[in-house]
């Protein structure tokens, strides 16, 4: 049994304040990847684009295996409403209020998002669906969350300093094991180790790789456009062979049960590195921030206590008779996670009790105001006192920082005095008290807060095993269906079958967890490939209809050329010979007017259109540059020739599973 | 408008009669006694009515739910008659929103309505109400909208009663969500504490809100219009329910049964009651005065109206969540009433063992079910039974005191046959074993344990500002709702004067059309149709067979010799809906629903070769004649194998038919 707790203690339990850092990060990744598609909405997920619900059901209906609640959506204003709503759950998730139930509903609106048009799913959709499967089972709300801390305040009813200086109601709960917790952590090392693994072409072994990857423009951020001609060769090839290298090492050293506060360490700089490249210099949707996201999974319980150093233990002296001013200190209190900060009622001082304050703290002041009381004697107040109590806090110490600047702490103390000055109707409009709130009258002082004692019912042990069985077996399953997409759609040197078995391909698919984790792999594309539109509309005028702007031939703008990664995906999937119906409806979008006539909302009217691939060579480290451009005719071809075996593998191309597409009639 | 909760005690009384000699009071004032006057007759609503509204909604939603369910495949899935992917492509309406949309396949589909089925289950039972009232309606409405060919006046009905229930607190009492609230509230630690009885103020509270005012307003209005839309000569000559009960597509065997052995007079009696009935619920629904008796008598009428209607033809919800939506008319003063005649029938005195934690628990928990106060605990003697029941001077124990106990809750009597049918009849003894082993069971679910303190911690109420204005944009909304509920009825209903009739702008219209809401009240009106009609499939099978698929036997195409033709109300309508030119549309998936019956049966054998669809009509007959009249059919589809040609010494198929109109029979769509 110890052995056994020992294991469950390093690979089924996460810190629940990683899980609730996890959520907090994940959440602004899931709402960054909604702006991001928010942005192309009309394109993508209304009937006014380049895919309505009716045809794409349609191109669905033999194979099936696709859901996306998104298809009930037909008109913008219709999508709109459901991507307003679908905003609303992921910040309701990052907030962590009803945490449980909002980690489900962003799983599914993500999966229903990737579902909606499965010609623009990527590596980033990928990942992010893995983590938000796998994130359902974690109690990701344990931390960090609206919900613990209304649990908190659910739990103890502090109505005086005594109460609010007792710690014991609000030490951390221990949190219970899961296989959960080992298949996420498995999820990020396994998606690491595929790309690396298949990353065997020669410019990952020379060190080229990134070169010519950061020259693919519409897969990289404006931040790689910028530096790619300044970084020196030497720096490029080291930096791909650590990026390759960290890809390796991160299942590895997540998997290590020992010294986990030098492994884990090891691995969150190896994650980081991975995570950080991706995220700022590659436009693959979620890919990379999902990555760094998924960091605050790494980081060991050890990690966490290690970081409670550096103790600045104040007092504040707040106004008993203020209900306002109560529930602002009962939020501190749990805010403040280090223990820094002692309460003292104002009563305390009106009453002249022993408290040792300087002399300039008199009990006319503590009505006035807050007052912080410093290690060093001093006292603060107003903004000062603002400043120095956020400063104690734990990850609001910066907020402090910037109070206490010249300009802002005026304007700090100017608001902080209105507000004082009408504290009392403050917390009578909200229904806080005021004036003499009563002394408690909760439980016996003199015994401990919690009284049941540890002996656990047999029925809570029974319906504990129940629960820990089942859910076992649900991430099992799932963690199968990750195993057997990952083998369906990667080159991997060793395979368990799983990708072979079809009703877990076809969970996978309902999930839209493609797995096309060979990023880059086995080679990045050694063409660059942007795509133009010249539509001709009636003055005669040329225009790029997806940006507005004049269309950029000669290449001359690469800024111009990076759509995103929806616009990628979907374009190179568009390449295939199965999915050549699609391209009718393309045209009609684009002849609309495109983007162009989305934000103008009105049809442009174009006489005459162009939807070009320019295509030019990427020159090797150090050669001149090639510039002769290609122009393929993406309309016009039934169906185009691959550019070459090599571009996207992994994520340039539709990912699919065997049923994904079929012919379109 | 705020709750009455909020606003402290309910709403007085307010009498508002002429003034006398002294000095009147002033106009304001008149003004405030006269909103306080409507607010108490129209704005209020009980909370226990809420409940039981919520219970029986719930409950005919989840069987509406199954019903459907029953024929997902063939009109609600790709593998029927009009594929999700084609609606889209074709929508019905202006307005088109179903979640149904999202799910295509057959197994998708089933997916659906089990979910739906979950949220209306999660609705009856008071699970996070709001939010499964919500649902729920959201659910109504996407069926309704996925197949709006075989919509009527009964799928409105569902999707209003749901709309206006979403806005009203349905889960204040008789929900789980109440039994949570008032658990958190207040806990009895002992006997003592449970024969002090905590009632928490919510629970008899009066709900205010213009919801109150929409809901039971909207129902008086459909009788008023179903009054007024009936001005056709059919009904001053009494002949309706002649006419209604010769519709084969829609009656039941009942009503065949009926239209064969009543004779005319009391037909027209039946359809002059009708009438009568309406125009009495309209008033009585809607009188401001002797609610006390109007309303129940208001109920008992519809209750017999729509019984008799649903016994009688298959109209799908209609009838059913009429009879539902009348439990709304239930008031305060009708509560007291049924409460008080509870207790005086089922009052019990429970005895619980003092020092069990198990009694104990036993006793709050009837405590919490005991919602008409039949109820009365006392400490019973030290290591003597768990429970005792003491009724009329007698004490029972075991079983019988078990069953007192259950009997003196609300549904009681039905309560302790269900609970005898549940246990397999081992009740008796499962009581005996908890009766002489109560430590055992103690110890296993733990309650041997010290219980933790109660914390009813004080977290800051949601500021007062914060509520008023929640309680603000609610009425805003609901006001937003009334007036696109008076647009749609001056706009679909045919007797609203001219003058009045309004384009309606967008936002109106689209607020009508997503939940389908609308008002046109006018069953069986301004006459009932008099053509009788159902569609029929003469089709051909590769192997030379002559079938019906839908019936999978000799295609009948005589619709004169029917006595009621069984079909359930998804079907009839949707044939009665297929057949408009309007709808010529959706004959395109009809016919590849047909072309793939083979794939469906799995035998090759099977697969068409030629159909043609046919709908069959005929007039139904005069009053004093029993057989329909002028019987003719009208080819609405017709469809051959491309290249197919017979095998030689079969017969030949038969030409196509040519396709017709199938609208102009009555001299009106």
């Amino acid at each position: 049994m110890p052995t056994l707790r020992w294991l469950s203690n390093r690979y089924l339990r996460i810190d629940p304040r990683s899980l609730g850092l996890f959520r907090v990060l994940f959440g602004f990744v899931l709402l960054g990847d909604l702006c991001r598609r928010w942005q192309w909405l009309p394109a993508f997920y209304s009937n006014d684009g380049v895919l309505p619900n009716h045809n794409h059901l349609f191109n669905l209906r033999e194979s099936g295996r696709v859901f996306s609640v998104y298809h009930a959506f037909s008109h913008r204003d219709e999508a709109f409403t459901a991507f307003a709503f679908t905003w609303l759950i992921y910040l309701f998730f990052t907030l962590g209020v009803a945490t449980r139930v909002f980690t489900i509903l962003s799983a599914f609106c993500l999966v229903s998002l990737a579902g909606r048009n499965i010609l623009t799913n990527g590596v980033g959709d990928s990942l992010a669906i893995a983590l938000a499967l796998f994130a359902i089972f974690l109690p990701l709300g344990e931390r960090f969350s609206i919900d613990a801390l209304r649990r908190s305040f659910a739990s103890a009813d502090e109505r005086d300093a005594r109460a609010l200086n007792d710690r014991r109601v609000t030490s951390d709960g221990d949190a219970r094991g899961s296989l959960a917790a080992l298949a996420i952590l498995l999820v990020v090392g396994v998606v690491t180790l595929a790309a690396a693994l298949q990353q065997k072409g020669a410019t990952w072994t020379s060190g080229d790789a990134l070169h010519y990857a950061l020259r693919s423009d519409r897969l990289v951020t404006g931040l790689a456009q910028s530096l790619r001609d300044k970084l020196p060769a030497g720096l490029m090839s080291l930096w791909t062979k650590l990026l390759r290298g960290a890809e390796f090492v991160v299942l590895p050293l997540l998997l290590v049960p020992v010294a986990r506060r030098y492994t884990r360490g090891l691995a969150l700089v190896a994650l980081g590195l991975v995570g950080l490249t991706y995220a700022a210099f590659f436009d693959l949707g979620a890919y990379g921030a999902s990555l760094l996201a998924a960091l605050a999974l790494v980081v060991p319980t050890e990690m966490w206590d290690a970081a409670k150093t550096g103790t600045r233990p104040i007092r504040v002296l707040y106004d008993e008779d203020c209900g306002m001013c109560l529930w602002l200190a009962r939020l501190l209190k749990r805010l403040d996670r280090h223990e820094n900060v002692t309460f003292v009622g104002n009563g305390a001082v009106s009453r002249g009790d022993a408290l040792g304050l300087p002399a300039d703290v008199t009990p006319e002041l503590v009505d006035r105001t807050i007052v912080v009381l410093t290690a060093d004697g001093r006292a603060h107040v107003d903004a000062g006192a603002l400043s120095e109590l956020l400063r104690a806090l734990p990850l609001l110490g910066w907020l402090g920082l910037v109070i206490s600047l010249p300009g802002i702490r005026s304007l700090t103390r100017a608001i902080y005095q209105r507000i004082a000055a009408k504290r009392l109707d403050i917390s009578v409009a909200c229904g806080l008290g005021a004036c003499g709130l009563e002394a408690p009258p909760g439980p016996d002082e003199s015994e401990p807060a919690q009284t049941t004692s540890n002996e656990v019912a047999p029925f809570v042990k029974l319906r504990r095993a129940l629960a820990f069985a089942v859910e076992s077996l649900v991430v099992g399953l799932l963690f199968a269906t990750f195993v057997a997409a990952t083998e369906a759609n990667n080159e991997l040197p060793r395979r368990t079958g799983l990708g072979e078995r079809d009703s877990l391909l076809g969970a996978a698919s309902y999930a839209r967890l493609i797995a096309p984790w060979g990023v880059f792999a086995p080679e990045p594309p050694m063409k660059n490939e942007v795509l133009v539109t010249v539509g001709a509309i009636r003055d005669g005028a040329e225009l790029d209809v997806l940006t507005g702007e004049p269309p950029d031939l000669a290449l001359a703008s690469p800024g111009q050329h990076r759509l995103g990664p929806l616009w990628a995906n979907y374009i190179d999937a568009l390449r295939r010979d199965e999915t050549a119906g699609f391209r009718q409806e393309l045209r009609r979008y684009l002849t609309r007017g495109g983007k162009v006539a989305d934000d103008r909302e009105q049809t442009l009217g174009v006489t005459k259109l162009r939807t070009l691939l320019l295509v030019t060579t990427i020159p090797a480290p150090g050669a001149p540059r090639d510039t002769a451009i290609e122009e393929v005719e993406l309309l016009d071809a039934p169906a185009l020739p691959r550019q070459s075996p090599n571009v996207g593998r992994g994520f340039g191309h539709v990912p699919r599973l065997r049923h994904a597409l079929t012919p379109v009639q | 408008m705020e709750s009455a909760e909020a606003d402290g005690p309910a709403l007085e009384r307010v009498e508002v009669g002429p003034s006398g000699g002294t000095p009147g009071p002033s106009f304001r004032e008149r003004l405030r006694r006269a909103r306080r006057w409507f607010a108490a007759r129209y704005l209020v609503a009980d909370p226990r009515t809420l409940g039981l509204a919520r219970i029986v909604v719930g409950l005919l939603l989840c069987a509406n739910t199954l019903r459907h369910w029953n024929v997902a495949e063939r009109y609600y899935s790709n593998d029927g008659v009009l594929s999700t992917h084609y609606l889209l492509y074709r929508p019905s309406t202006e307005f088109n929103f179903s979640l149904f949309s999202a799910f295509a396949t057959s197994p998708e589909v089933h997916v659906a309505f089990a979910a739906a089925l979950v949220c209306h289950a999660c609705f009856t039972l008071g699970l996070s109400t709001r939010v499964f009232s919500i649902l729920s309606c959201v659910w109504a409405t996407s069926l309704d909208q996925r197949l709006i060919l075989v919509e009527n006046g009964g799928y409105v009905v569902v999707n209003l009663l749901t709309f206006w229930l979403a806005f009203l607190p349905t889960g204040k009492r008789f929900s789980v969500d109440a039994w949570r609230r008032a658990r958190r509230e207040h806990r009895a630690d002992t006997v003592a504490d449970l024969a002090r009885r905590h009632r928490p103020p919510w629970w008899t509270a009066e709900h205010r809100s213009l919801a109150s005012f929409a809901i039971v307003v909207n129902l008086g209005i459909v009788y008023v219009f179903n009054v007024v839309n009936k001005y056709g000569d059919t009904w001053r000559r009494g002949s309706t329910v002649h006419y209604v009960l010769h519709l084969d597509r829609m009656v039941t065997g009942l009503a065949v049964a009926l239209r064969e052995h009543l004779p005319y007079p009391a037909m027209q009696a039946a359809a002059h009651l009708t009438l009568v009935v309406e125009a009495l619920l309209a008033v009585l629904i809607l009188w401001p005065s002797h609610r006390r008796l109007a309303r129940p008598l208001a109920m008992a009428l519809m209750a017999g109206l729509h019984g008799t209607l649903g016994v009688l033809m298959r109209l799908g919800p209609f009838s059913w969540f009429m009879i539902g939506w009348s439990t709304l008319l239930l008031q305060r003063t009708h509560w007291e009433a049924i409460e008080a005649s509870h207790r005086r029938r089922f009052a019990v005195t429970l005895a619980l063992a003092p020092e069990r934690p198990l009694a104990l628990r036993l006793g709050r928990l009837l405590a919490a079910l005991d919602a008409t106060d039949s109820i009365t605990f006392v400490e019973g003697t030290p290591r003597g039974p768990l429970l005792e029941a003491r009724l009329r001077g007698e004490t029972r124990t075991g079983i019988a005191a078990y069953r007192a106990a259950l009997r003196a809750l609300p549904g009681g009597p039905i309560a302790v046959v269900v609970v005898a049918l549940l246990s397999l009849g081992l009740d008796r003894a499962i009581v005996h074993l908890v009766e002489a082993h109560p430590e055992r069971i103690e110890r296993f679910f733990g309650w041997d344990l010290r219980e933790p303190p109660l914390v009813t911690a004080h977290a800051g109420h949601l500021p007062v500002f914060v509520t008023r204005l929640r309680v603000g944009l609610r009425e805003t909304v609901l006001a937003f709702f009334l007036v696109c509920a008076v647009s749609a009825l001056i706009h679909d209903n045919k007797s609203t004067a001219p003058v009045l009739k309004h384009a309606q702008p967008w936002l109106l219209r689209a607020a009508l059309g997503y939940p389908r809401i609308f008002q046109g009240w006018g069953m069986f009106a301004p006459n009932p149709v008099r053509e009788d009609g159902v569609g029929a499939i003469d089709a051909y099978t590769i192997d030379g067979r002559r079938i019906d698929p839908l019936t999978g036997g000799e295609p009948d195409l005589d619709l004169s010799d029917a006595r009621g033709l069984g079909l359930g109300q998804i079907e009839q309508d949707y044939w009665n809906r297929i057949r408009l030119d309007r709808n010529r549309v959706y004959h395109k998936p009809l016919g590849d629903y047909l072309r793939a019956w083979h794939e469906r049966t799995g035998s090759p054998q099977d697969e068409l070769v030629a159909f043609d669809v046919w709908w069959l009509r005929d007039r139904c007959p005069d009053p004093g004649n029993l057989t329909p009249t002028d019987h003719e059919r009208v080819c609405l589809m017709s469809w051959r194998k491309p290249g197919y040609r017979t095998p030689p010494g079969t017969p030949s198929l038969p030409p196509r038919c040519k396709e017709a109109s199938a609208e102009k029979k009555d001299g009106r769509p």
